[in-house]
């Protein structure tokens, strides 16, 4: 795992929000490292941090604290003209709500177009050509380019938030719940097609839920956050098959099985911050296994590994 | 097991006059409902299964009607209702509804303790210091803390999860036979979702009320359901038992729903994907509504509608490749991956 090439690596990042009579500290300490070709799982509850983390890293949100890496250069904070174009280029993301994030006042090849328009200068051939192919790499038909999103149905509007990433011909994505909006049948449409296009251009993805059900089927690591802190970051077979912070297992055991006896037995684990005791003995984050780390104190620490060897 | 039908659909037929054409939007749907069961319904989006149990309520907009067959409640036909006076002694107090969105479907401007007094002004005449105190007792029974002060809060004030809790207080504090969810826990995170629903469940049995769920995401039924009613195209194809659809599922289309949940994906696999879109309901449809994107589809699929075959006495499916002159399918591999149950968590 360690001798992969890292594309993205964020160094004790914390993002804040208000000033200072009303500081809001979303996230903080937050550690983690996305090598390329990989799919990054970010799981967490909704107010958890998750999608700030996210924008942090597409620079919408300005960081306060940490660095964010990307090839190795820092790309938060205050940067230069050049690095911030290939940033543009090569760093994109897909939206939750198909509904809400197109234009409604633009036609599709709009949409899909603006991003190559505002970076690069290409003859308006090569932009008509390049914003086809696009959108018959998602599945749509090229004749879509002249109708605007109401026309279309959900699934075929995240298509269009896909394909307008993906004409900048990018190396990262940033996926913030780009399912969760959608219908079971439409989901798994929208999986494989993010699941080609990885396979296909060697894309690497940050990917943004609260669901980890679907996380199991298409992340390679996950890093589970709450309350803007990672708990726990393990390779997925592995966090699925032995979580260890009592939140990752109060998170798998909410998720909706389709079936009807195990689902009826099945207990309901809630996460209480309160139980753990940190006054004394004071968390941190560890590696419990290669590859496997988990927030925890001295004590807790000594109880998971026990649990690992079991 | 001898059971009392609560509510009872014949043959409904609801149709939209929608731009000077006709939508058939309930294609001849026939159901019983129990008296203390959950049922759930299941479809994709557009299949008609909002539109079914707003019906029930005499919610539906003003261009839709129900063209035929009958809806039967405690031995009277609502479906004749004709006036907001006599639906008004069916909503809340005898059928009551719980909305997918708790973000919208609360008074912003209204404390929701005067929210949830209203119903209860309203269904059991309770006025002034009885009527809160109903409120805060009903407030504790959807598990909200420190009910005295969050009685005086408004709906900015919840989060998401909460406010579901507070619309769930008001369905109950009509005091209705009939519980509809129609998909409560969309809109809320898993962990929420999965709290949400076993309150409906606790609430189901201290109350004794009957509950229909309306819901996309099979995991959900499986949580909840004593019953399960596949819909498609405004047509019932399937019903039974939840472990037997779930376990011995006979339409094709229950098939796909099943196979394309990511649970049950493997990872580098494709997932499945039902391919096509579903039918255009202004034209009439011939044969099985599923049949062009079904792999399965025999040549009758596309002429004749199937009728009802019963596999069981609890469980039935609309379609041909159960007629004993079908050849025989069998169910995708996906299918029996469900039984082994996936991936094993509560060990």
């Amino acid at each position: 795992m360690n001798n992969q090439e890292v594309l993205l690596e964020v160094r004790d990042l914390e993002v804040c929000f208000g000033d200072r009579r009303k500081k809001f500290v979303a996230v903080s300490n937050v550690n983690f490292e996305i090598y390329k070709g990989e799919t990054f799982g970010l799981v967490g509850e909704s107010g958890s941090g998750k999608t700030t983390i996210g924008r942090a890293i597409m620079r919408i949100y300005p960081t306060s604290k940490g660095e964010i890496l990307y090839k190795g250069k820092k790309i938060n904070g205050n940067i230069s003209k050049e690095l911030d174009r290939q940033v543009i280029k090569e760093i994109q993301m897909i939206f939750q709500d198909p509904m809400a994030s197109l234009n409604e006042r633009a036609k599709v090849d709009y949409i899909v177009s603006e991003g190559l328009m505002n970076t690069q200068k290409l003859p308006k051939e090569e932009v008509q050509k390049r914003v086809q192919k696009a959108l018959s790499d998602v599945g749509l038909l090229p004749e879509f380019a002249s109708r605007f999103p109401h026309e279309f149905s959900g699934g075929q509007r995240q298509r269009i938030g896909i394909a307008r990433a993906l004409i900048m011909e990018p190396e990262f994505i940033v996926a913030d719940e780009p399912i969760s909006a959608l219908d079971v049948s439409i989901r798994a449409q929208v999986l494989n097609l993010l699941a080609k296009m990885q396979k296909e251009r060697g894309l690497t993805y940050l990917f943004i839920a609260h669901d980890l059900s679907v996380m199991r089927f298409i992340t390679d690591r996950i890093a589970v956050i709450h309350k803007g802190r990672i708990v726990e970051l393990a390779p997925t077979e592995k966090l699925f098959a032995h979580p260890l912070h009592p939140y990752t297992k109060a998170l798998l055991s909410a998720i909706p099985m389709p079936n009807p006896i195990m689902e009826k037995k099945k207990k309901l684990l809630v996460y209480d911050p309160e139980m753990h005791d940190y006054m004394i003995d004071r968390p941190s984050w560890q590696e419990i296994e290669p590859g496997h780390f988990v927030f925890a104190n001295k004590g807790e620490f000594a109880q998971y590994q026990k649990e690992l060897e079991k | 097991m001898e059971q009392k039908t609560i509510l009872s659909i014949k043959d409904l037929e609801i149709e939209f006059r929608l731009r000077g054409k006709d939508l058939h939007v309930i294609r001849g749907v026939s159901l019983d409902v129990h008296e203390g069961e959950s049922l759930a319904i299941v479809g994709e989006s557009g299949c008609g299964k909002s539109v079914f149990t707003k019906s029930l309520m005499g919610l539906l907009d003003s261009n839709g009607k129900i063209a035929k067959g009958s809806i039967t409640y405690n031995g009277t036909d609502i479906s004749a209702y004709r006036t907001e006076k006599e639906w008004m002694k069916i909503r809340g107090g005898e059928i009551a509804m719980i909305l997918q969105d708790p973000m919208t479907s609360l008074n912003p401007l209204k404390t929701i303790g005067a929210q949830i007094e209203e119903a209860v002004y309203l269904h059991q005449g309770l006025k002034g210091a009885a009527a809160k105190q109903k409120v805060i007792e009903y407030l504790r029974d959807v598990g909200i803390h420190d009910p005295e002060t969050r009685y005086k809060q408004f709906p900015h004030e919840f989060s998401g999860g909460m406010r579901q809790r507070v619309v769930i207080a008001i369905a109950i504090a009509c005091n209705p036979k009939i519980l509809i969810c129609d998909e409560p826990t969309t809109a809320l995170d898993v962990t929420i979702q999965a709290q949400i629903l076993s309150l409906i469940n606790d609430l189901k049995e201290k109350y004794k009320l009957t509950v229909i769920f309306i819901t996309h995401d099979l995991g959900v039924v499986a949580n909840v359901a004593d019953r399960v009613v596949v819909m498609y195209a405004g047509d019932i194809i399937e019903e039974g038992l939840c472990e037997e659809v779930f376990f011995d599922p006979k339409h094709p289309y229950t098939w796909a729903l099943l196979s394309s949940l990511p649970q049950l994906g493997v990872k580098g696999e494709e997932l499945y994907s039902i391919k096509g879109t579903p039918p255009n309901l202004y034209k009439k449809i011939e044969g099985d509504a599923f049949a062009p994107r079904n792999p399965y589809a025999l040549k009758i699929d596309f002429i004749k509608r199937p009728p009802f075959f019963q596999v069981s006495p609890t469980h039935k499916a609309r379609t041909w490749l159960l007629d004993p002159r079908a050849p025989k399918v069998d169910p995708p591999e996906f299918i029996a991956r469900l039984k082994e149950g996936g991936y094993a968590l509560n060990e």
